[in-house]
């Protein structure tokens, strides 16, 4: 799961970055309205945290910006305002949560991992396929009831797998949806974590389309 | 002390005509009366002498009304060859004073005959000029009537020159209730430095609520990202994070209390809107959960109630039905039917609950804000100490099906 971490203070926003990327995420971290705006229009993420007193323009701006180029991400506005007029200003705009400064990590967490599990269209929040199944509140991956211990590419390729299982994840989304935007990528580094993913889980759960992608088979035996 | 002057303008200003209108009228009629009681007897005084310069005494003494009935109005009849006078006639010489310059005042009147000028005095009573209603008393009726007639009409012109007072009486009352922000420029001009001199001060009051607003906020900002930033480095040291907890909960409370104390007092909101906002919100904010917010309300219903503050109001009473029921919340408003002046607001929701002793904790009004922890009651702490602020009540009450239902009244706008 790739997030867009929108937060300009210079304590707080790197800590909130190491904080995610330890729970698995891919971070991509802006620090001001301006790249905010341009990264979120452009690349493709599973969720935005988005600060909203931001240098460049104010995060209700960005959050227009994204909505008016009709970009459903959806949105989590972190922020120290917690008058309830704000809150309904923040919905108002386009936001999905709303998480009010001071946070607890586990909260936030637990947030973002439920918006991007609504987002595909789940409504439970466990997924199941054959014998695999994805706790999303936790993150956690089971194999046959047994907890599956997986790096952190390895566990944003299958989340995406899981979270669209039966349909055809093109490679080249896959591949924007596990990297941070300043990874160096080889082409080849896909098969080598799918492949490492089939020697943990079985060879037969995770198919190759040729040409297009990878798809996670529904009607597994 | 006892005050001699009254404390309305009104009475001021009727006190200051009537007294006005007495010294005029008084001192015009008790001249009148004296110079109309003078020459009257002078006339008669003139029909007692003849042609020849005789006195008619006989004739004198036909009218007692004038010479005997009134003994304080003195005559003399000074012919060529004799002086006639009343009793108490004093002589001052000749001529005597005008009537009504001092103690003593006098007419008189030359009639030619053939023995030569008869000279008629026609004296007032001595004294007279210090007591004219006394004496000018034939006079007194008409005095009266126009006493009266020129007091309706002074008083009737004060009523209407009060009247732009009044007015702007009203003006301030609409501002107050929130009907209206500014006193109209519409005044008449010795009303309109007032009116210009509130609005200013209006605006300026606004605008350092205003700063003050703001610099809470910007308080809020600068202090809770370090915090945040700090509760992120700490969470693996137990102690610590604990400290950190509890300056979390001090900044809190103490912003929402700044929050609150700094609100604008001139509202004016539509609720119907209001709650549709913070619903939504409430539903997004428990997006994990199965949860239906019922709202049942007229459409034009508005409260006297900041709009800020009534979203935290709304905010903290539904967010926290919503944390505790089972899957239902109800909100409903409603006039209230006995007294049009408030609106009763109902939020029930199907939760567990709570027990009447805590129920009694949470609605005592001595509980403050800093002595409720979190959940059920900081939130409903909040709400009791802004339903104060607008003079407006809660109370608590179990629901038919258990669960909770909170009741808060608070002040209907009315007009416009």
């Amino acid at each position: 799961m790739r997030i867009l971490l929108v937060e300009d203070d210079c304590d707080l926003g790197p800590a909130i970055a190491r904080a995610l990327r330890a729970e698995q995420f891919a971070v991509d971290h802006a620090t001001n309205g301006i790249d905010a705006a341009h990264l979120g229009e452009t690349e493709h993420y599973h969720a935005a945290v988005l600060d909203l007193g931001l240098p460049g323009q104010d995060g209700f701006a960005v959050l227009r910006q994204w909505r008016d180029a009709d970009r459903a991400l959806p949105v989590l506005i972190l922020t120290a305002r917690d008058a309830w007029s704000d809150k309904v200003a923040g919905f108002k705009a386009g936001a999905d949560d709303y998480l009010v400064k001071p946070f607890r990590l586990e909260e936030l967490v637990m947030r973002l991992r439920a918006l991007v599990r609504r987002a595909a269209g789940h409504a439970r929040p466990r997924l199941e396929c054959g014998p695999l199944a994805f706790e999303t509140q936790t993150g956690q991956f089971e194999l046959d009831g047994l907890p599956l211990r997986l790096t952190a590419l390895e566990w944003r390729v299958l989340s995406q797998l899981m979270l669209h299982r039966g349909t055809v994840i093109e490679r080249l989304d896959l591949l924007e949806r596990v990297y941070e935007g300043d990874a160096e990528v080889d082409s080849n580094s896909l098969e080598v974590i799918v492949g490492r993913l089939r020697k943990k889980i079985g060879a037969t759960l995770i198919e190759t389309v040729r040409g297009r992608g990878y798809r996670l088979a529904l009607d597994h035996p | 002390m006892r005050r001699l002057i009254p404390r309305s303008l009104q009475g001021r200003l009727l006190a200051i005509t009537a007294i006005a209108i007495a010294i005029a009228l008084l001192g015009r009629f008790a001249a009148n009366g004296f110079d109309r009681r003078l020459s009257t007897e002078l006339s008669l005084l003139a029909s007692a002498v003849d042609a020849d310069g005789r006195v008619d005494e006989k004739r004198l003494r036909r009218n007692p009304t004038h010479f005997e009935g009134w003994p304080d109005w003195q005559w003399q009849i000074r012919t060529p060859n004799r002086t006639v006078s009343s009793a108490r006639f004093r002589d001052v010489g000749w001529p005597p004073p005008p009537p009504n310059a001092g103690p003593y005042g006098a007419r008189t009147r030359t009639i030619q005959t053939k023995r030569g000028p008869v000279e008629l005095v026609a004296a007032q009573p001595f004294g007279a000029h210090r007591e004219p209603m006394v004496f000018a008393a034939p006079s007194f009726d008409m005095f009266m009537f126009l006493v009266i007639v020129i007091g309706i009409a002074s008083f009737i012109q004060i009523r209407l020159g009060l009247r732009p007072l009044r007015r702007l009486r009203g003006e301030l009352a609409a501002i107050r209730d929130g009907r209206a922000e500014r006193l109209s420029e519409d005044q008449v001009s010795e009303l309109l430095p007032l009116a210009k001199e509130f609005n200013a001060l209006a605006a300026t009051n606004e605008a350092a609520l205003a700063a003050a607003r703001l610099s809470a906020a910007n308080l809020a900002h600068a202090l809770k990202t370090p915090v945040a930033t700090l509760a992120l480095d700490l969470r693996d040291n137990p102690p610590a994070a604990a400290q950190v907890e509890r300056i979390q909960a001090t900044i809190r409370h103490h912003l929402t209390r700044a929050r609150m104390q700094t609100g604008q007092r001139r509202p004016f909101t539509l609720l119907l809107p209001a709650i549709s906002g913070v619903v939504d919100a409430v539903i997004r904010l428990h997006g994990e959960r199965k949860l239906t917010i019922e709202t049942e309300l007229p459409m034009d219903l508005r409260l006297a109630v900041d709009s800020q503050d009534l979203d935290e109001l709304l905010g903290n009473l539904i967010d926290n039905a919503a944390r505790y029921a089972a899957s239902r919340v109800v909100v409903r408003a409603q006039q209230e039917t006995g007294d049009p002046r408030w609106v009763q607001l109902t939020i029930t929701d199907d939760g567990p609950g709570i027990s009447a002793e805590e129920r009694q904790r949470i609605g005592q009004p001595g509980l403050r804000l800093d002595e409720s922890g979190p959940g059920h009651g900081f939130g409903l702490a909040i709400v009791r100490e802004l339903t104060a602020l607008y003079g407006g009540s809660i109370s608590l009450n179990g629901a038919d099906g258990g669960g909770l239902t909170v009741q808060v009244s608070l002040p209907a706008a009315h007009g416009v």
